[in-house]
């Protein structure tokens, strides 16, 4: 299972990469959805965690950008902002709340799990 | 001389007729001829032998006598012993005679026989005419010697004496006092006629003694008269026919400035001017032809002035009736005369106020009949006086006439007078008076009638009024001001007092008028030297949002102290504006906009915390994960790196390294914790119904109560004994989790507050309990503290907003409210509360398990 994590806060991008790989996942980590999409047009990814507060592009456009460059893969959220809200075009590419992750994430396991789910769907 | 004086008793009856002899007294000489009484006595004794005598009664004296017997004479009325008994025998042989009114013949007390015959004049015994000195039969000689021996008598001479007396027969002698009794009868008829002549002497001498005394008196009159009128304070003259003075007094020729002795001679016109001596003359004249007696009044032009007189002029007539002058008594009527010219004079003037005066004057008498109108107060009632004068009022001005009874009866008590105003219906107009009633006072002092002046004041009343008018409106839009007007006079007494000034100090505006303003609104008796400056500088003071105790409470409040600048006005009008709602709204504005900026913040900043915190929390789980058993890996490359992961472990278990990373894992975790609990309560979450377990919502704000810096600072949170009564079946309900945990917050704040600084009752730990239970389709959370509960007077306004106990600064008032709105008007729910002062507060909200289906809740 190849997973693409994309946030620019290197502590969480680098150990949730650690983390996940413990799980026996390919992890790819981008600090940005520039390098994020080199790391899509070289290979496919089942799952994407992105955050959405990102200096560049944000992680809601790259999302929508993404869906459309690469329809299989599928999409997290882990966000730290509390007043979030899905948007209908995020809906509309089958994002639910459930898919919505807020940092900081007690328990990673959940996280885990939902990969694992997101992957397992298409 | 002898006087006989007639006897009472007998002639009481005459008395009462003429009394003839009482005041007529008369001597018997004066009857008749006593010398020729006793010569026809003396020869009756001579030729009959019998003595005879007149004896007076009741005098007894003996008078005239004749022939009288010597035995009688030398013995018997010469010896005392036996002349007493003689006179005895006398005086009974007269009333004897007397008694039977005829002659009678009995013997003496010595035993000689006498007669006796009374003498009357007019019916009074006035004398008894005697005879006798005789014996019937022969004398006992034993008798008379003893006689003689008894008395003292020489017996042979007088026994001689005794044979001398003859001795005659009764018959002879009876006959011959027939003469006697003639006599006698002759003496009474004479007697008569000198009492009338007597009587009739004496009744001219008292005619003329009378008449000389009243001619005397005349005199004396005359002359007393004569010295009077010389001497009278007033002019008297007596003139003769022709005009020439007769007699003139002392005070007539005063006025003349002359003496009377000046007057001799003269006349009216020497001594008087032409015209007004020609006056006279014609009028003495007049009343010389007509022979008229009356007072006349004039004025006279004398040398010393003028003088008005009143003068009696009367005729003087001789005694054939003649006029022979007149007589003229005069008074000096001068001072009266002026007193009644200025009497006219007043009264004219009076008249002329009156008639011409521009109000109304009437005169009512006591029974309410008009006496007297002015032409003005006729002309108001479309008239003239005389249409109305000694009508009643209620013929011509009805509406009035009770009103004057009224006061009429008023004025006759109370005796003075009185002002009313009324108004009266005129024909053709309204109009108002101002009306003196005044009483007017006989001579005697005694009310007569009542005086009414008016005033038409109907311009001045429309003015009264319409200032009346203005004063409510002024009045009206000072009471409806919303806020406090309170206005002083310059030495800090209050004048002006409005309704809102009366609520926020309970004193009434009549308690407060005219009282010091520190007394009646102690909250602005420091702002008096504020009032003082502003007076003298002639601008408004403000003062803004100070703090002032108004109706029991603490308010904010702007006191504007405005000068009243007028000329001659000292003093101010304070205003005082209650801004607290106003402030509050604003602070509230402040704050919430401040909560908005905070939240954003706080937002922001949880995101920015959060990102470093999820690389810590995330490495750290990796961390633990790999320095021990589990994962393959970790053998694989431990056994890589010359160790075994079992050692690894062992080491880090040994070190306590596995416990720090634990310790800084559950550290992390709490910071994460707060700063998404400050997150969910700042967060913008309207409509974010979710399922909530009310549990953990409570839990969660006693944690985040616990951790409030200002709460924990200020009322010691901490010790606070949090007591949990959850029952297990309570379910999960819809709710927007922020806004409940909001409601939890404010309550639990609340009672810390109220629990701060030994509120607690007697002395138990502050606690809070809080109960959670199913309650039908709802939950019951009830969250009660054992501190000092509220009064009735704060329980009834606290969920009123912006009603605080806190002080300005510290509350906004608006925790209950917001709660009661949260909790009935979002989520449909209910909360009431329970409060007894020392009892603590127990708040008790029900929510719906459901959530209601008019929320919109988001779609999942």
């Amino acid at each position: 299972m190849k997973v693409l994590i994309i946030d620019d806060d290197p502590g969480i991008r680098v150990s949730l990469r650690e983390y996940l790989r413990d799980f026996d996942m390919e992890v790819s980590s981008a600090k940005n959805a520039e390098e994020a999409f080199q790391l899509l047009a070289e290979q496919k990814y089942d799952v994407a965690i992105v955050d959405l507060r990102m200096r560049g592009e944000s992680g809601r456009e790259f999302i929508l950008k993404a869906h459309r460059l690469s329809p299989a893969t599928r999409f997290l959220i882990y966000t730290g902002s509390a007043d979030h809200r899905l948007s209908d075009e995020l809906r509309s590419i089958g994002i639910r709340p459930e898919h919505v992750f807020l940092k900081p994430q007690m328990d990673l396991e959940l996280l885990v799990n939902a990969i694992r789910t997101a992957a397992a769907s298409h | 001389m002898a006087i006989i004086e007639g006897d009472k008793s007998a002639s009481s009856e005459l008395e009462s007729r003429d009394a003839p002899l009482a005041d007529a007294m008369i001597c018997i000489a004066e009857i008749l001829d006593l010398e020729y009484l006793r010569k026809l006595l003396e020869s009756f004794s001579h030729s009959t032998g019998y003595a005879t005598a007149l004896v007076i009664y009741p005098e007894q004296e003996l008078v005239v006598d004749a022939g009288l017997r010597e035995v009688c004479d030398k013995y018997h009325r010469a010896f005392p012993q036996s002349k007493k008994l003689c006179a005895l025998s006398r005086k009974q042989v007269a009333e004897l005679s007397l008694k039977s009114r005829e002659p009678c013949v009995i013997g003496c007390q010595l035993g000689l026989m006498q007669g006796a015959i009374p003498v009357v004049v007019e019916d009074a015994h006035v004398a008894t005419l005697l005879t006798g000195q005789v014996f019937f039969e022969k004398p006992s000689l034993e008798r008379y010697a003893a006689h003689a021996e008894r008395f003292g008598y020489d017996r042979d001479a007088y026994l001689a004496s005794l044979n001398a007396v003859p001795v005659v027969a009764e018959t002879s002698f009876r006959r011959a006092m027939t003469f006697l009794y003639d006599i006698a009868d002759m003496i009474g008829k004479l007697g008569w006629n000198a009492v009338q002549a007597k009587r009739a002497a004496r009744t001219l001498e008292k005619e003329m003694a009378e008449r000389r005394r009243a001619e005397e008196k005349i005199r004396e009159s005359e002359s007393k008269l004569r010295l009077f009128l010389e001497g009278a304070g007033f002019p008297v003259v007596y003139l003769d026919n022709k005009g020439k003075f007769e007699f003139v007094n002392r005070s007539a020729a005063a006025y003349v400035g002359t003496a009377p002795d000046q007057f001799t001679g003269k006349s009216l016109f020497d001594l008087l001017p032409q015209e007004q001596a020609q006056k006279y003359w014609e009028l003495m004249q007049d009343r010389m032809t007509r022979h008229r007696g009356e007072y006349i009044e004039d004025e006279v032009w004398l040398p010393g002035g003028t003088y008005w007189f009143r003068s009696s002029v009367q005729t003087i007539n001789d005694a054939q009736g003649k006029v022979v002058g007149v007589q003229a008594i005069c008074m000096d009527i001068t001072d009266r005369k002026m007193a009644e010219q200025k009497l006219r004079e007043s009264e004219e003037r009076y008249r002329l106020i009156v008639d011409h005066a521009i109000t109304p004057i009437e005169y009512f008498s006591l029974d309410g009949r008009l006496q007297f109108i002015n032409s003005v107060g006729a002309k108001n009632l479309g008239g003239k006086p005389e249409d109305f004068i000694g009508k009643f009022a209620h013929e011509f001005i009805p509406q009035a006439a009770e009103g004057l009874t009224e006061r009429t009866k008023i004025l006759i008590e109370s005796r003075t007078g009185a002002w009313y105003e009324d108004e009266v219906d005129l024909p053709g107009e309204k109009k108002w008076f101002l009306t003196n009633y005044q009483p007017m006072r006989g001579p005697n002092g005694e009310l007569s009638a009542i005086q009414l002046i008016s005033i038409d004041i109907t311009d001045r009343k429309k003015a009264e009024l319409e200032l009346e008018r203005l004063r409510n409106l002024l009045a009206n839009v000072i009471d409806s001001m919303p806020s406090i007007l309170v206005g002083v006079d310059g030495s800090g007494r209050v004048n002006q007092w409005n309704r809102q000034a009366q609520i926020a100090t309970g004193v009434s505006a009549d308690q407060a008028r005219g009282r010091m303003l520190g007394e009646v609104f102690p909250a602005l008796a420091d702002r008096m030297g504020k009032v003082r400056s502003a007076v003298t500088s002639r601008t408004a003071e403000k003062e803004e949002k100070a703090v002032i105790q108004l109706g029991g409470e603490y308010r904010l409040a702007d006191v504007t102290v405005y000068p009243l600048i007028s000329n001659g006005v000292d003093g101010a009008v304070i205003l005082v504006e209650d801004v607290t709602e106003r402030v509050r709204v604003e602070e509230m504005m402040i704050q919430s906009e401040k909560m908005l900026s905070l939240g954003g913040m706080a937002a922001g900043m949880a995101h920015e915390i959060f990102n470093p915190l999820s690389g810590v929390l995330q490495s750290l789980e990796v961390v633990l994960k790999r320095v021990k058993e589990g994962l393959p890996q970790n053998r694989q490359i431990a056994e890589e790196s010359g160790t075994k992961i079992e050692a690894v472990e062992s080491y880090m278990e040994k070190r306590g390294v596995l416990s720090l990373i634990d310790s800084a894992l559950e550290s992390s975790r709490r910071a994460v914790k707060i700063v998404d609990n400050t997150l969910s309560f700042s967060r913008k979450s309207e409509g974010q119904f979710e399922l909530h377990d009310l549990r953990v919502l409570l839990d969660n704000t006693v944690e985040l109560a616990a951790s409030d810096y200002e709460l924990d600072k200020n009322y010691d949170f901490q010790r606070i004994e949090i007591v949990r009564e959850y029952r297990a079946d309570t379910p999960e309900i819809w709710c927007d989790g922020a806004k409940i945990q909001q409601v939890f917050f404010n309550l639990l704040k609340n009672s810390a507050q109220a629990m701060a600084d030994g509120h607690v009752s007697r002395g138990e730990t502050p606690r809070v309990t809080l109960r959670l239970m199913p309650d039908g389709d709802m939950v019951r959370v009830e969250i009660e503290d054992n501190g000092p509960g509220m009064k009735d007077a704060v329980r009834k306004r606290a969920f009123e907003p912006f009603f605080t106990t806190k002080g300005p600064g510290i509350g906004t008032g608006l925790g209950l409210p917001i709660s009661y709105f949260i909790v009935t008007d979002n989520h449909r729910g209910t909360m009431a509360m329970e409060s007894t002062p020392g009892a603590g507060t127990k708040f008790i909200i029900r929510l719906p398990i459901k959530a209601d289906m008019r929320i919109r809740t988001p779609a999942p």
